[in-house]
């Protein structure tokens, strides 16, 4: 928690931090890994790879603290956050691959290798959780998750692509059929309760 | 920001993992921006299941603080553009000191060096005439000493990382032995010329029985280890040419040991066996190539 | 491998172990003495088994040529890790990717990526000997990732660290185990329980018990009071499960 420092800005925190003040990280951390790993565990199920993508994330803000050029703190930590999980979905499809070629490891009879659900299965399941009767719970969850990589997680298209384990084309065409299936559900119904400065 | 707050329940529903996708977008996009919202959120995380993971990874993002330095800053610049990074600094030598191995780098050099001008500088400030003969009987043995000092579990404190290495076997005993004669035969065969010859053999003679000996020491270490096999064959030599010479009778011992050393140097009959014994020998490390990748027991 | 069995000085350091080992992060557990070292030296084509065959990438490290080829792919720091004190972190990991025989062109950025996956960037052109034991051991990790290796065996790797520097690592293992084959020898049940995606007991030269950290911990039940976490009591189970049935031989020829 805070604490003394609370008033403190973010921007000097970081300032802090990237002379290496561990108690500027406390509380920089203290303030923004509670929702950063929320955000992380609803796009991915895993609940290790959450926690290792986390502490990726802040053992790379000691490093590139002095990188940041002033814009808001919680968006830079999330596009951080965000490249890792790409970066570790990625190695843990290549794992994945590994595992099924007998040539590129040391040879095995698994026992205790059970299939991951593939990405895309485990964002669906998280998207189950969410209450019908909003716009957005019209459209297929498939075109949702495009949605959420691309406008609210800010990743590009390839990043996307890595992050749901598709094509880029197929992100793109999602990405387009999503907007025009949005604009129609929008028609059909009022304008959600929640007026956030989204 | 707009001054809008997240209201409470919307805090606890997010932190819950209870709150349906659109408005937890809403939310995320928020907390980007929103400090105090931010410390609510993650106030409000701490206290769900995943309390302990934040506790156990604030401890281990505690613990990677970057040791203080004057010179981070600039290593951070490195980090974040990792074409430029400082050349190394004398990179050709540099190569060339690592493939020479621990010998080259340590005592042996000097003792090498501390046998060739101690010799010169007897012969001639001291006016002592039995140096060359002395020195011949020691050379063939020197190459052997930086052998022995240049590989295996004794020698090198790398040697159970070297030996996990593809260069690790053969390759990296035959490019530390070069390196070791290309400092000692040089070296030692200058000081001979320098020396009064005093009855004894060319310069050059010790030349291919160096050669058989360290060959021999490389071929018996791929049986008995490097150090024993090199202390079985400088010992031999010891024993066979000096020791013998100087224990036998008549004359002045340094005329002995040149009569010995003349023996079994000089001559195209000796010199002869000699190179054939370096080629056996190389003939048989080449066979035994594959035992130089494991490692030597400490 | 099958049916490996190495001697060590006419002792029998291991005996008749069948083993396999996949992708993720793997504990060898057990007591001091019991053969772990010894696994990992053969598994490091170090040391070769006087009996048994060991496959590590496909290719039959009883071969030499192939035992070259799948030394390039291996990441090895023994247990006790030799340096040369005068040399700095950079030269010392460059030395090593030399040995790998790592392109000279690729080298100077691997050595730096492999030096900042250490979190040494700062000491980078420090002298080893000036590096307090904590930092030494992480240079030892920095020489064994410096080639990205498909197989990476660490020998005791948390000894002489502090319980700081243990969490850091035991994170650090499983960053590694994502994308390789991640080997540990320990004799602390906690290591396993924090970083292992798997664990095998070793006993004796044999092996006890092949399972999931979490399986270990199931084996010791839930008897409360001995002050010990569930893992410890799941690893002496373990032992004693094994040690039972041998010694009721022994007794019964």
């Amino acid at each position: 928690m805070g604490g003394h420092r609370e008033k403190d800005t973010d921007a000097a925190l970081l300032r802090a931090v990237a002379d290496g003040d561990s108690t500027a990280m406390a509380a920089l951390y203290d303030r923004h890994a509670g929702w950063l790993h929320m955000r992380l565990a609803r796009r991915c199920g895993d609940a290790e790879a959450v926690r290792e993508v986390l502490q990726d994330t802040f053992v790379t803000v000691w490093r590139s603290a002095a990188a940041h050029r002033g814009e808001e703190v919680g968006g830079w930590l999330w596009t951080i956050a965000a490249r890792r999980l790409v970066d570790a979905r990625r190695a843990q499809e290549r794992t994945a691959r590994i595992e099924t070629s007998p040539m590129d490891a040391i040879r095995v009879e698994h026992e205790s290798s059970v299939a991951a659900p593939s990405t895309e299965e485990r964002v669906l399941a998280r998207l189950e959780f969410g209450d019908v009767g909003t716009a957005l719970d019209r459209i297929s969850p498939e075109l949702r998750d495009v949605l959420r990589a691309t406008v609210v997680d800010g990743l590009t298209t390839r990043e996307t692509a890595r992050l749901l384990g598709i094509p880029e084309g197929t992100v793109k065409s999602r990405a387009m059929r999503a907007r025009a299936e949005l604009r129609s559900a929008l028609a059909h119904l009022s304008p959600t309760p929640l007026g956030g400065p989204a | 920001m707009t001054g809008w707050h997240a209201p409470d329940d919307l805090v606890t529903r997010y932190a819950d993992d209870a709150l349906p996708e659109p408005d937890a977008w809403s939310l995320e996009k928020h907390l980007e921006e929103c400090g105090s919202c931010a410390t609510r959120v993650s106030r409000a995380v701490r206290e769900t299941a995943a309390g302990a993971v934040l506790v156990d990874v604030r401890t281990a993002v505690l613990a990677a603080a970057p040791v203080p330095a004057p010179a981070r800053r600039v290593s951070n610049a490195r980090l974040w553009s990792p074409r430029v990074f400082l050349p190394s600094s004398r990179p050709r030598l540099a190569r060339v000191l690592w493939a020479a191995g621990p010998a080259v780098r340590g005592a042996w050099p000097a003792a090498v060096l501390l046998v060739a001008l101690g010799a010169v500088a007897l012969a001639h400030a001291g006016g002592f005439d039995g140096t060359r003969p002395l020195l011949l009987a020691v050379a063939p043995v020197v190459p052997v000493a930086g052998v022995a000092l240049s590989y295996g579990a004794h020698a090198d404190p790398l040697h159970e990382i070297v030996t996990a290495t593809p260069s690790g076997g053969l390759r990296l005993v035959l490019t530390r032995t070069a390196a070791v004669l290309a400092v000692s035969l040089p070296l030692l065969t200058l000081a001979g010329l320098l020396l009064p010859a005093s009855g004894a053999p060319g310069a050059a003679a010790w030349l291919l029985p160096g050669l058989a000996l360290t060959s021999a020491s490389l071929a018996l270490g791929s049986y008995v280890g490097c150090r024993t096999a090199t202390a079985v064959i400088a010992g031999g030599w010891l024993c066979a040419v000096p020791a013998r010479a100087l224990a036998a009778h008549g004359g002045h011992p340094t005329a002995r040991l040149a009569e010995q050393l003349s023996r079994c140097l000089d001559g195209a009959p000796a010199q002869g066996a000699w190179a054939a014994a370096a080629t056996l020998c190389v003939a048989l490390l080449v066979a035994r190539r594959a035992t130089f990748d494991h490692g030597e027991q400490r | 491998m099958t049916g490996l069995r190495v001697r060590h000085r006419r002792t029998t350091a291991l005996d008749g172990v069948d083993l396999a080992f996949g992708p993720g992060v793997h504990g060898l557990l057990g007591p001091n003495a019991a053969g772990k070292t010894s696994l990992i030296r053969v598994l490091a084509t170090v040391a070769a088994p006087s009996d048994g065959r060991v496959e590590i990438l496909g290719e039959d490290v009883g071969d030499h040529r192939r035992r070259g080829r799948v030394r390039g792919r291996l990441g090895y720091l023994p247990q006790e890790f030799g340096y040369y004190p005068g040399f700095t972190v950079r030269e010392f990991v460059s030395y090593v990717a030399w040995l790998k025989e790592m392109p000279a062109t690729a080298t100077p950025a691997a050595v730096e990526r492999a030096v900042a996956r250490v979190g040494l960037t700062d000491r980078i052109d420090a002298k080893i000997r000036t590096l307090s034991g904590g930092m030494i051991r992480r240079v030892g990790i920095a020489q064994a990732v410096v080639n990205e290796p498909h197989i990476l065996l660490f020998d005791e790797p948390t000894a002489g660290l502090d319980p700081e520097q243990r969490v850091e690592f035991r994170a650090l293992l499983r960053r590694l185990g994502a994308d390789a084959t991640v080997i540990v020898s320990t004799h602390l049940v906690e290591d396993v329980a924090a970083a292992c995606t798997e664990v095998t007991l070793v006993d004796a030269g044999q092996i006890a018990y092949r399972g999931t950290p979490g399986s270990l911990a199931a084996l010791g039940g839930s008897e409360d009071g001995s002050g010990d976490s569930a893992i410890e009591r799941g690893f002496m189970a373990a032992l004693r499960a094994h040690r039972a049935p041998s010694a009721a031989r022994e007794v019964s020829p």
